[in-house]
């Protein structure tokens, strides 16, 4: 069956439950300043298109999580454009500061598939199908993709990690 | 480090990042936001509808140019001028023959070296008889025939200008000889 999503109301409703992952795939894509507009630029996007959802074609969180893939993904090249310096948002908070700012660093230097898929899977939690959806493709490419940008990170963390 | 390490070390650091992570933004601000942000304009459109205005006063003005109308005249007010433009002359026993060709006006009545560079205010192309009908204001005109689109200023011969007096709503006729000795 097809919500309806016309009204202000039903739209933040079905927008709510998957707030918090689209905000943290933002912040995860993008850092945080960014993030906030690539977040932003999602949900009008989804505003405007709240028409087509079709729920046989995928679930609320899919969509919504493919059009922040999608934003973060222009916004990207926007700043490669403007050749824009991206302060990293690391947490120095925790005991492991160190291995985090490490993993981080080899992450933000996997592909942009790579790091899509990375972010979905292991920071959302998403199963493979679902992150197959949400980055239009079979879940055959997500398993090699995800196995190719585990290979670079062990290359890339290397000994110096023991 | 062995795939699960490696997995479970990624999973570790994804737990982590999330405990520092700041809450996510108020959503209904974020949807009214959403709702009342307008959809941005696609400059193609723009860039289309200026193409278009520039297509069409081009084609309107050289609409104009090929009907050898007037400038200067407001409709209603033009008188027009219809003739001939002639081949005369040449070894006996001679020709008298209408020929194609183009027909410049100038306003005023002007000297032969006075039309050397002078700008016509219109000009119009015979038909395959070598008959000619202009639109102009009222007013003073000096006529040039040439064969082709170059203008030849001759004091005799083919290029020798014609004076006419054009009177509003009124038809004039004269003819432009080309004369050949």
């Amino acid at each position: 069956m097809v919500p309806d999503l016309r009204g202000e109301d039903a739209f933040t409703e079905w927008v709510a439950p998957h707030w918090a992952a689209m905000t943290h795939l933002a912040s995860r894509l993008c850092g945080r300043p960014i993030g906030e507009d690539v977040l932003q630029e999602a949900l009008t996007t989804a505003w405007r298109k709240r028409a087509q959802f079709d729920p046989q074609r995928g679930s609320a969180r899919n969509r919504l999580l493919a059009l922040t893939a999608d934003q973060a993904r222009k916004a990207h090249r926007r700043s490669t454009r403007r050749a824009e310096s991206q302060l990293i948002d690391l947490p120095i908070t925790s005991p492991a500061a160190n291995r985090d700012i490490d993993i981080d660093h080899a992450i933000r230097r996997l592909s942009d598939r790579q790091k899509l898929a990375i972010d979905l899977y292991y920071f959302l939690g998403l199963p493979v199908a679902d992150v197959a959806r949400v980055m239009r493709c079979a879940e055959g490419t997500v398993k090699s993709t995800l196995s190719d940008a585990r290979e670079r990170l062990r290359h890339d963390l290397g000994e110096d990690f023991e | 480090m062995n795939p699960t390490d490696l997995d479970e070390l990624l999973r570790q650091h994804a737990q982590r990042w999330a405990e520092v992570q700041s809450p996510a933004p108020l959503l209904a601000t974020a949807v009214e936001r959403a709702r009342s942000k307008r959809r941005p304009r696609t400059p193609y459109l723009a860039t289309a509808a200026c193409v278009l205005v520039v297509l069409i006063a081009t084609a309107t003005f050289l609409w104009g140019r090929r009907d050898g109308t007037s400038p200067a005249g407001p409709a209603g007010e033009t008188g027009t001028v219809v003739g001939q433009y002639r081949i005369v002359g040449g070894p006996g026993p001679g020709i008298n023959e209408a020929i194609p060709g183009t027909i410049w006006a100038y306003s005023g009545h002007r000297e032969l070296s006075a039309l050397l560079h002078a700008r016509p205010v219109a000009h119009v192309n015979t038909d395959s008889t070598g008959e000619f009908t202009l639109s102009l204001a009222p007013g003073q005109y000096t006529l040039l025939a040439a064969q082709g689109r170059s203008r030849t200023i001759e004091s005799s011969g083919c290029g020798v200008p014609v004076y006419v007096q054009i009177a509003a709503s009124t038809g004039t006729r004269i003819d432009l000889i080309c004369s050949v000795p």
